[in-house]
């Protein structure tokens, strides 16, 4: 009788239902893990520094663009210039940087396509551009109520005519630059100091949204935006910060980019607007708003890449990367799958 | 006695030139418990909502304490011990109730960083106050029962010690235990001195908890009572809607035969949906009208909507003509010959942007049509002018947008949509609500015309005045279930009966 | 109910179509489309005052043709805003469409079959998307933001990203550079798929109850309207016109290409809302959305004949899809505000 017990008891604790239960709940974790095991398989020296160095970086890159779009979904706005902006804010920075420095004599865009100089003011305007795009955006949205889905949509073609024809078409190249690519390439092991950054800002704001009055604001602008006004809350504020945090990560990414790849080309960025929109949903952050963590963001950025890693180890072409972010947006909004959203 | 913790002289408030409260005074005592009812539009929440300070009267004074005061804001109401719980979920569902709590004015320790100890005390101590010290606060408030997020909205409220507490429909999504058990928690506020508003359109409640009822109607106040224990719903239903009982709406039922050899047009066995309704049984004759008696929230309105296809019912069958029908969806219904005439006809009824025009005959297209299978605008003229005509539908011409109606006319808009409908069994769930008087008996013989040709009417109403107009037998239904059927040849086929019945089936506790 | 119209003689005819026109006359006046014939008459006559080769003739041409195609990209977008929801990825379903049915040509028997076929991979599309909708209750916004990541993807799949020149395909050709009477033939389908769509919207029940679920769909779903068919037919000629409108840019530019369509969903809505379509649905009309054609249409060509080259236009798309959207909303808020 008693071993039967127990016989019982045991089947019970293993049952399949809280298997799948558990699985469920920590989805993310068992994607990585999973997909590390297949990357392994796929690509012997998947676990190589120098792989990890590359791996690392894209995730840097797509996930600060993840991040900073999941702080637009959490006030239930959207920002589709995170792409566009990546090209923009440095072309631009540039353009202005040159005029002030024309301005006392000195010049620092050799032969219109080469940067010699000026560096940090440039550093500083790209974050400034970025910050001011999503600012925009959040502002005419809160003062005229048109969504930021369309004011976005038709800012991104702007930005992205913008940076051809301010940059002329050309690439702007950095190379004369001593350690230009110190941001993009330098790393500590297999940690790049971009994926250490990103690492950082993400964590910084998961603390900031646990033991601040951020996340609560985030979320109650988000989650019912009456409630929220009748405590007081300034959601119109909160939406223009959201949308201008996650500007600053779309011009901290360009720059990124632009070092490690030593020069600055006009149709950099474009499309990542929805791989950071993918990355958001299948972290669990909600369209609606109001729901889901940046802890999930943060791993869903890892998902995500590792499953591009290994889609272009099979040698597929760019673009079924973007019909399998499509079929992520489609599949993932769809109400019938459920996810466990904090 | 002394100074009334809250005093109103004189306030008026319009908006865009509607009127919605007309020199309004108002008095409330510390401890005690005033109810304010009346119709939609009668201008309950705007007043509500000026004390407390989400927008200034037009005209008028208010005084706390014999002091005046000046509500700019929300924040300054708070300040001036005003709580108010909205009639609207002022809940964020994922946040915790604690967090909600104290959403807008969190407590922070060492800078900016959030006192989560500080908080859950408070929170505790607050929810203690209201017998709930043991509610999960931690939990996202979606997670929580509809009894437990009133009280979390309510404990929002009572944070900041008010004086005065405003309850805004607070028991409108609740049945009658949930209700006992929350009016416990307002009785022991009432302990403590605050001084509480309450609206409600349940009358019975407002009877069972209030120590005052104060009756709005069109912006005015027309009746403030005490309440004793010969007070009944009538008499304030009666100021509610500007009839006095004894007034005789028109007898418009001439003489009644019984439903002996009548050809059965819907029969409904054992129906119930689990929640609302359970047990429903009846047959719906040709050239009657069944009239359905009871208190909202008594399961009447889910009933038709599931007969209708509106919702969706869990077991039991519904036989149309004899034929057993399957109704998922509305359209599916009126394929089936049942139409129904919803209670919020401005919301689910209306497209406000159309016209009237568009809006009456948007249910009978098909049979508008002329050359081409193109809607013909002859038909829809004279269709529509018919009904403009029979109801007195005020408006300078068809074409013009609904939206600038009065709410009365458009009620009747709605009602004209569903009447040229012309289904043979029509559902109408509070068929004179929003309209004037006159209108009132146009629709009464409007519906008789309908059981005269032939169709089956059934009707819900509050006013069991009206259903004994017009019915050839009442239904009585209590908690989701029939309790009595009174044929219209009964001697107890009279208003003083059937109120009773519906009441003596209702508990709430009497302490 | 009274059956007046047993006999419909002439002059009863005559009345009701007087009556038809007097009242669609009010409704314009009512809604914005006296200020946009106004809009487009500044236009016209600041590109004639300042630009001499604006009015010739040739250059008339140059915007029909290109207004054909934006109008009816503009047309499909319309119908989808009407009906209360938006459609972002028109642009790249032309594409896809257009290359699919590309796919095709001198391979099947007759001139027209592959145009036919991309009607109906238009048509095919646009239900699928009304479908998931519809179905799966996915929200419009991620519903086509996701398809215009998959039809984009797979619109390059088809030319793995390569410029294929149309050859062997003559009536694309005549479709894009054709000329009837002098007018370029995109306008003309134009001008008659907004006849005929004008018609089924104002005179058939299918329309009537297409502009009540926009309005209020939910009332519209309790007075007894298939709303979920609507709404999906509604994408499915969003579908068809963004496949008709790629073929006439193919058969113009002579090349297939996944950028085929880019950027015509922005151009699309900016024409519906200038022509006075509401973003939530219920108001909008054929009439305005032709005149916004027109005048928008006017005003890129007018800017492109300043020499200022195709970057300029896109930044000034999106520049003016804000605009529009913005002006409208402000407009809306007056009007809100006026009751």
């Amino acid at each position: 009788m008693q071993t039967e017990i127990s016989k019982r008891d045991l089947a019970s604790t293993f049952s399949i239902q809280r298997i799948g239960k558990f699985i469920g709940k920590n989805y993310l974790l068992f994607s990585l893990i999973l997909l590390i095991v297949a990357g392994t398989l796929v690509n012997d020296a998947f676990l190589s520094t120098a792989n990890l160095k590359g791996l690392l970086f894209t995730v840097a890159i797509y996930g600060l663009l993840a991040v900073g779009q999941s702080l637009n979904m959490l006030v239930s706005e959207l920002n589709l210039t995170l792409g566009a902006s990546m090209a923009f804010s440095p072309i631009l920075a540039i353009w202005i940087a040159r005029n002030i420095y024309a301005a006392s004599g000195v010049e620092i865009v050799r032969s219109g396509v080469q940067l010699v100089g000026g560096v940090p003011l440039i550093v500083f305007l790209v974050l400034l551009i970025s910050v001011l795009v999503g600012v925009t955006i959040g502002s005419i949205r809160v003062k005229f109520g048109v969504s930021s889905l369309i004011i976005s949509l038709g800012m991104s073609y702007l930005l992205q005519g913008s940076s051809y024809i301010i940059s002329n078409s050309n690439l702007i190249y950095l190379s004369e630059i001593k350690n230009i690519n110190w941001l993009g390439t330098a790393a500590i092991g297999p940690f790049p100091v971009s994926f250490l950054i990103f690492l950082l800002i993400g964590i910084v704001l998961i603390l900031l949204m646990k033991y601040t009055r951020f996340g609560l604001r985030l979320y109650s602008t988000g989650g019912n935006e009456k409630a929220a006004v009748y405590s007081g809350v300034n959601t119109k504020m909160w939406k223009i910060i959201a949308l201008g945090i996650s500007g600053f990560c779309a011009g901290l990414a360009a720059l990124m980019y632009s070092s490690r790849m030593e020069s600055i080309d006009p149709i950099q960025g474009e499309g990542l607007q929805f791989y950071a929109l993918s990355i958001a949903i299948i972290g669990g952050i909600s369209v609606a708003g109001g729901k889901g963590s940046l802890s999930g963001t943060l791993m869903a950025s890892a998902v995500l890449v590792i499953i591009l890693n290994i889609m272009q180890i099979f040698g597929l072409a760019s673009w079924y990367q973007t019909i399998m972010i499509g079929a992520i947006i489609l599949i993932a909004s769809s109400q019938a799958i459920r996810k466990p959203a904090r | 006695m002394t100074e009334p913790i809250l005093r109103i002289n004189g306030v008026s408030k319009s908006f865009y030139s509607v009127n919605a409260l007309k020199n309004v005074d108002f008095t409330l005592k510390a401890g005690e418990i005033v109810s304010l009812v009346g119709t939609n539009g009668a201008g309950k929440s705007t007043l509500c909502n000026i004390i407390a300070g989400i927008y200034p009267p037009d005209e008028g004074q208010i005084l706390l304490n014999g002091e005046l005061v000046s509500i700019s804001s929300p924040n300054m109401a708070e300040s001036l011990g005003i709580g108010i719980v909205h009639q609207e979920p002022t809940l964020v569902p994922r946040l915790s109730i604690a967090e909600n709590i104290f959403l807008g004015k969190e407590k922070l320790k060492n800078g900016p960083f959030l006192d989560f100890e500080v908080m859950k005390r408070e929170c505790r101590e607050t929810l203690s106050k209201l017998g709930h010290e043991n509610m999960d606060i931690n939990r996202p408030v979606s997670t929580l029962s509809l009894v437990e997020m009133e009280i979390a909205s309510i404990a929002k409220a009572v944070l900041l010690n008010p004086k005065i507490l405003l309850l805004d429909e607070v028991t409108a999504p609740l049945n009658y235990m949930e209700v006992n058990h929350l009016f416990k928690v307002i009785r022991d506020l009432k302990k403590q001195q605050i001084g509480i508003i309450f609206i409600s359109h349940k009358i019975k409640e407002t009877l069972v908890i209030s120590d005052r009822v104060v009756v709005l109607r069109d912006g005015k106040i027309v009746s403030d009572m005490v309440v004793d224990k010969k007070m009944e719903e009538k008499h304030i239903i009666s100021p509610m809607l500007g009839v006095t009982i004894t007034d005789d709406i028109e007898d418009v039922i001439k003489d009644y035969s019984e439903t002996e050899n009548r050809e059965v047009l819907l029969e409904v066995n054992d129906l119930s949906n689990g929640k609302d309704f359970h047990n429903i049984n009846f047959q719906l004759h040709r050239n009657e009208i069944i009239g359905f008696a009871g208190l909202k929230g008594a399961g009447i309105t889910e009933l038709f909507s599931s007969i209708q296809g509106i919702m969706r019912y869990k077991s039991g069958t519904i036989l149309m003509e004899d034929e057993q029908i399957f109704c998922k969806r509305p359209s599916e219904g009126l394929q089936k010959g049942i139409a129904m005439v919803t209670n919020d006809r401005q919301k689910d009824g209306l497209a406000t942007f159309l016209t009237v025009r568009d809006n009456i005959v948007i249910g009978s297209l098909e049979k508008l049509t002329g050359i081409l299978g193109l809607v013909s605008q002859t038909k829809t003229t004279s269709s529509s002018n018919e009904f403009v005509y029979k109801l007195d539908i005020k408006t300078p011409s068809l074409d013009q947008p609904v939206q600038f109606l009065s709410g009365g006319n458009q009620q009747k808009v709605v009602i004209a949509k569903w009447l040229l409908k012309n289904s043979q069994v029509l559902i109408v769930d509070e068929p004179t609500r929003g309209v004037d008087v006159k209108a009132k008996s146009e629709i009464y013989k409007l519906l008789l015309q309908q059981k005269d040709s032939g169709k089956g009417v059934l009707v819900y109403s509050p006013e069991v005045r009206e259903l004994i107009n017009i019915c050839d037998r009442i239904l009585i239904v209590s908690n989701g279930t029939f309790v009595e059927e009174i044929k219209r040849n009964s001697p107890v086929f009279n208003e003083p009966y059937i109120l009773d019945v519906i009441h003596s089936n209702v508990s709430i506790e009497v302490t | 109910m009274t059956n007046e119209t047993a006999n419909q003689n002439s002059s009863d005819i005559l009345q009701e179509k007087t009556n038809g026109f007097t009242n669609t006359i009010k409704k314009l006046m009512r809604s914005n489309v006296s200020i946009l014939v106004i809009l487009f008459v500044l236009v016209v006559g600041f590109g004639g005052i300042t630009n001499p080769s604006f009015l010739r003739f040739q250059n008339i041409q140059t915007i029909m043709r290109a207004c054909g195609i934006i109008g009816i990209t503009g047309l499909g977008a319309t119908v989808v805003l009407l009906v209360g929801e938006m459609d972002i990825s028109m642009g790249a379903v032309m594409s896809f469409t257009t290359l699919l049915g590309g796919m095709f040509i001198g391979k099947l028997p007759g001139q027209a079959t592959p145009i036919i076929l991309t009607l109906i991979f238009g048509l095919l599309t646009g239900s699928f998307i009304g479908l998931i909708i519809t179905k799966l209750k996915i929200t419009a916004i991620m519903a086509t933001l996701g398809a215009m990541n998959l039809f984009s993807g797979l619109a390059y799949l088809l030319t793995s990203g390569l410029n294929i020149l149309l050859y062997n395909a003559p009536l694309y050709k005549k479709m894009g550079t054709g000329l009837w009477f002098g007018i370029p033939i995109s306008f003309v389908i134009f001008l008659g798929l907004a006849l005929v769509l004008h018609i089924v919207l104002t005179y058939t029940a299918f329309g009537k109850k297409l502009y009540f679920t926009g309005a209020n769909s939910k009332a519209a779903w309790l007075s007894g309207v298939n709303t979920s068919l609507i709404k999906t037919a509604s994408f499915a000629f969003s579908g068809m016109c963004s496949a008709l409108a790629g073929m006439f840019l193919a058969g113009q530019t002579n090349q297939l290409i996944a950028t085929l369509g880019v950027g015509y969903e922005l151009s699309g809505i900016a024409i519906a809302v200038l022509g006075g379509t509401a973003i939530g649905g219920g108001r909008g009309s054929v009439v305005g959305t032709l005149l916004g054609a027109l005048t928008y249409q006017s005003l890129l060509n007018l800017l492109a004949l300043s020499g200022l080259g195709t970057y300029v236009e896109q930044v000034l798309r999106g520049a003016l899809l804000i605009i529009i959207v913005v002006a409208y909303a402000t407009l809306n808020k007056k009007q809100h505000a006026l009751r």
